[in-house]
């Protein structure tokens, strides 16, 4: 099981992986920051991991998983480095934020759920991140780009590039 | 403590703490629900159970899990409460499919009988439907989430009873479904209280899919075969086709508790798998089918010649515990008052036998039967040896239900993680080989001796802050119940020992591993401190020249068959009495075929105490008889006992066997300890004696086998489902271990001990020790029991993938 996980990611990772659950697996309440943990390191939580998880904290998998798919935050298929967030909230939708997420795509040549080739960027679209009065709003990593237009969604690539 | 209220005008009371829906049942008001189950915590999802108090028209109060209060005047059927219910109703079918024709839930679903009741005909809202796995892979549970109305029932039913988990809710909000990771097929215990719990047809019995209608259904309530608890059932039978089997309703009106052998493994008795026609024998010229005037004649004719010349401690017997009580008293009159046999052993109950006999002596009075409630109501519940839940899976749900009582502590101790272990408040883990051991010293400080080695607790692998505490709690106040578990195969008493030596502390001790009337065949005189171990050697030396087989075979069911097989090749008689033709039925002089349980009438002894008298409740095969009635027949056709025939008393002088069957043979385990009652008072050589073997570098691993949760007996071996769910022999090792050996989940592995090698599937576990590897299903299986020996707790192994080295 672990043997896949290290294919999947690399042993340095799940050596980061094991610490996290072992810190944490007396204490099955604590699932959800252990899933948040292991999530900042190997960016998505496959199925695989989940069930290792799982296994390691001897507790049900069919939990881990019900509390996976329940957070927006945690992401089932692979991310990449940076995850473009587009605000689609009422606010951002009708200054065209459906627009530059398609820019966006178009740029980057991927579709939702898809990661770029090279493994830097992944777009997903989100529900109102509360910065209305910045809309449209896009987030790239840990970067917030606000009042933004589908034209100008180049120099803000390249800006969270850099 | 009570609360008085009024329902619908009619004055009642509940408990406190109890629901608006407690005391409208208690007025028998009807409440319509669709999520409430009253063997889990109510959530109220479904909304359908809203009341009104005249007090506060208007507010609708959802009743399932709303405590009932002094005063309230609770209206269940005004216009606002209707037309909620049916405003509701109407939501639900929005995702629900109005597929009832095809549903084999139709007349018994929940949803169905409400929207005829509400008489909801039209559907008003149309939604675009969300995602809902449909699951037709797994075994014996069908999973059509279309049909799903999120009730939770089955999350709930698993999570807090079963303690699985196996279904959860999964995603959110429009999008919820109920399903495994990553929608994957069951790999669970496969006990089907999800089904049980279903208010509609999402989760169905596999078994009973499209076999026929369920308003066509006859219930026939008996007991299950599968085990000593004899959890009520139900046969639901189609004329005389038996076609499932559910659990009767309980006192608050919710399904019983039933585990896989009872809700799946009903066609081991229905399914005819190898019930023979008619008996046959076989002699020189091979086997025969006779009829069974013949056979009987034979069995009668040889039985009388070997008893007479040999003296009726030359005729051993082996009873599976499945004759009734008032055919255990036949059989007991036959063979041990007629025959003069002294040897009424099992098998399968062999280990239910020995720590019943050896509480027997212990005590100063027999135990007194605990009952379900018993266990309930303790402060303190101490299990030794583990397995006991994989013995009987009801306690299962069962221990949970005590577990979420306040200030429970479940102890356990244990060679190996079974089921309550991993549960337990207080697990105590004891290095294979050691568990005799330790139970004798830990008996020995709470008694206040010395133990030469003191109480070594490291030695024995033991957490020395664990062990204060489990000795504070023995010590304390609280009521404790003790369960006392068997191993499969070792024959240690030290277990027994410890639960005797706490009598004056314990309200409760109830010996576990019993087979179906187990307890009930020791009520009429089955007690014998002798097993089958001992019949074995006196067959290898000559002294017993008959063996009888009531349901059980020797081949299958006792480690190394090679030896077992030679040892039955010296016998001069052979009779296989057995409503199956197992291995050993090939081999004996005489076969005749039985009927089951269900298939005769009579009283069986649950090993909880509770006496029940069965009826007939299905047709048995044309060409088989009871055991009682055979036993009679035989004895009929023998006339004279074989005592009163000349000869004999030189033939007891000769066996070495003493004339009274009372009196254990010297050597047994009941003449060390003195016969009496009260305690042994040294056993520390014969808890050495049942350790295991130490580990060699040729063979690293200790191998403990262990009882298998879908049954090892020999029913249970018949059923095709529990069989598949077993899959073959069993291996399960720690996951470090597994990893170190680069193995896969599941794959077929090869285990070699120094008595034999056998393959075997894999899996593994994050809680066992390092170095230990449980062998699951082992009985029924020649090759696993060759792998093992007698009278070991473990043997050393190799486990690898290539053959045994």
């Amino acid at each position: 099981m672990r043997n896949e996980l290290v294919e999947m990611f690399t042993e340095e990772k799940m050596t980061a992986v094991d610490a996290i659950i072992e810190r944490h697996r007396d204490n099955p309440g604590e699932l959800l920051m252990v899933l948040v943990e292991v999530q900042d390191i190997t960016r998505y939580l496959p199925v695989e991991l989940q069930r290792y998880i799982a296994w390691r904290m001897g507790i049900p998998a069919s939990r881990v998983y019900g509390v996976a798919s329940f957070y927006s935050y945690f992401s089932l298929a692979p991310r990449g480095r940076k995850v473009v967030k587009v605000c689609t909230g009422t606010a951002c939708y009708v200054k065209r934020a459906g627009e530059i997420k398609e820019r966006l795509k178009q740029r980057l040549g991927l579709s939702e759920g898809e990661v770029s080739a090279d493994g830097e960027f992944s777009i997903e679209e989100v529900r109102c991140l509360g910065a209305c009065g910045l809309a449209p709003v896009a987030v790239i990593g840990e970067e917030t780009f606000g009042l933004i237009n589908p034209d100008n969604v180049e120099e803000i690539l390249e800006k969270a590039s850099s | 403590m009570y609360v008085k209220l009024k329902i619908n005008g009619i004055e009642t009371t509940v408990p406190k703490g109890g629901t608006i829906l407690a005391a409208a049942k208690a007025a028998s008001v009807y409440i319509p629900t669709l999520c409430h189950d009253p063997r889990v915590a109510p959530t109220g999802a479904c909304r359908l159970c809203v009341v009104e108090d005249r007090r506060r028209p208007g507010q609708l109060i959802p009743s399932c899990f709303t405590p009932a209060r002094d005063g309230m005047d609770i209206v269940t059927d005004s216009p606002v409460v209707t037309a909620a219910i049916r405003e509701q109703l109407k939501l639900i079918l929005i995702n629900h499919p109005l597929d009832c024709p095809v549903c084999d839930k139709a007349g018994e679903c929940v949803l169905q009988e409400l929207v005829i009741r509400y008489g909801i005909v039209e559907a008003p809202y149309t939604l675009e439907a969300p995602f809902r796995p449909v699951d037709r892979e797994s075994p014996l549970i069908e999973r059509d989430m279309t049909r799903c109305v999120l009730c939770g029932r089955c999350v709930r039913i698993c999570a807090e009873l079963q303690g699985k988990g196996e279904l959860e809710f999964m995603r959110r909000g429009y999008g919820t479904y109920v399903d495994t990771d990553g929608s994957r097929a069951l790999d669970c215990d496969f006990c089907g209280l999800c089904i049980s719990a279903c208010p509609v047809g999402a989760l169905t019995d596999k078994l009973f899919k499209n076999t026929t209608r369920p308003w066509k259904l006859e219930r026939r309530e008996t007991a299950c075969l599968h085990c000593g608890l004899d959890c009520r059932i139900y046969l639901n039978m189609e004329g005389e086709i038996l076609r499932r089997v559910t659990a009767p309703p309980d006192k608050d009106g919710a399904e019983e508790l039933l585990c896989v052998r009872g809700r799946f493994g009903w066609r081991a008795a229905a399914g005819a798998v190898r019930r023979p026609p008619g008996p046959w024998l076989r002699d020189a010229r091979g086997r025969r089918d006779a009829t069974w005037e013949e056979a009987l004649d034979f069995a009668s004719r040889r039985l009388a010649e070997i008893a007479g010349e040999r003296g009726g401690g030359a005729v051993a017997v082996l009873t599976a515990d499945l004759l009734t009580t008032e055919e255990a008293a036949v059989a007991r009159g036959f063979f041990r008052t007629f025959l003069g046999s002294h040897d009424i052993a099992s098998l399968q109950a062999a280990g239910y036998r020995r720590l019943m006999d050896q509480l027997d002596r212990m005590l100063p009075s027999p135990p007194p039967p605990a009952s379900q409630e018993d266990l309930l109501a303790a402060d303190v519940l101490l299990v030794l040896g583990g397995g006991a839940a994989e013995w009987h899976p009801v306690l299962k749900p069962l221990i949970n239900r005590y577990r979420q009582g306040e200030g429970k502590e479940l102890i356990v101790i244990s060679s190996w993680p079974d089921y309550l272990f991993e549960r337990a408040t207080l697990p105590v883990a004891v290095a294979p080989g050691h568990l005799e051991g330790f139970m004798a010293e830990l008996q020995a400080a709470l008694e206040g001796r010395e133990v030469a080695s003191g109480l070594d607790a490291s030695r024995r692998g033991i957490d020395v802050g664990r062990l204060a505490r489990l000795v504070s709690l023995l010590q304390g106040q609280g009521e404790i119940a003790v369960l006392v578990v068997p191993d499969l195969y070792a024959r240690g008493d030290a277990r027994a020992a410890l639960a005797a030596s706490l009598h004056h502390r314990v309200q409760r001790i109830l010996p576990l591993g019993g087979q179906f009337n187990s307890r009930g065949a020791l009520s009429a005189g089955f007690a014998s401190p002798r097993d089958f171990q001992d019949i074995l050697a006196d067959i290898e030396m000559g002294r017993i020249r008959s063996l009888y087989l009531i349901g059980e075979d020797p081949l299958e069911d006792f480690p190394d068959p090679q030896r077992v097989r030679a040892a039955l090749s010296r016998l001069d008689l052979l009779i296989c009495q057995a409503p199956y033709a197992t291995t050993a039925a090939e081999a004996a002089h005489v076969f005749l075929p039985t009927v089951l349980p269900w298939e005769k009438e009579g009283s069986v002894l649950a090993v909880t105490g509770q006496r029940r008298h069965l009826r007939k409740v299905m047709t048995a095969p044309p060409g088989a008889r009871g055991d009682g009635e055979i036993l009679e027949e035989l004895r009929r056709m023998m006339g004279d006992p074989p005592a009163n025939l000349p000869g004999r008393v030189a033939a007891v002088g000769e066996t070495g066997s003493s004339g009274s069957p009372a009196a254990p043979p010297p050597g047994s385990p009941a003449a060390t300890a003195a016969g009496g009652r009260g305690f042994p008072e040294d056993r520390t050589s014969e808890a050495n004696a049942v350790g295991a073997e130490a580990p060699s570098p040729a063979f690293p691993f200790l191998l403990v086998p262990v009882p298998s949760l879908f049954g090892d007996g020999l029913v249970s071996r018949q059923s095709p489902e529990l069989a598949g769910l077993k899959g073959g022999l069993g291996v399960v090792m720690n996951n470090d271990d597994f990893a170190a050996l680069n193995l896969k989940d599941r794959e077929t592995v090869w285990v070699a001990t120094p008595y034999g090698a056998a393959p075997a599937r894999v899996r593994a576990l994050a809680r066992i020790r390092p170095g230990t590897a449980l062998l699951l299903h082992a009985p029924g299986n020649p090759e696993g029991l060759s792998l093992l020996r007698s009278d070991v707790a473990a043997v050393p192994a190799a486990i690898g993938r290539k053959e045994a080295p």
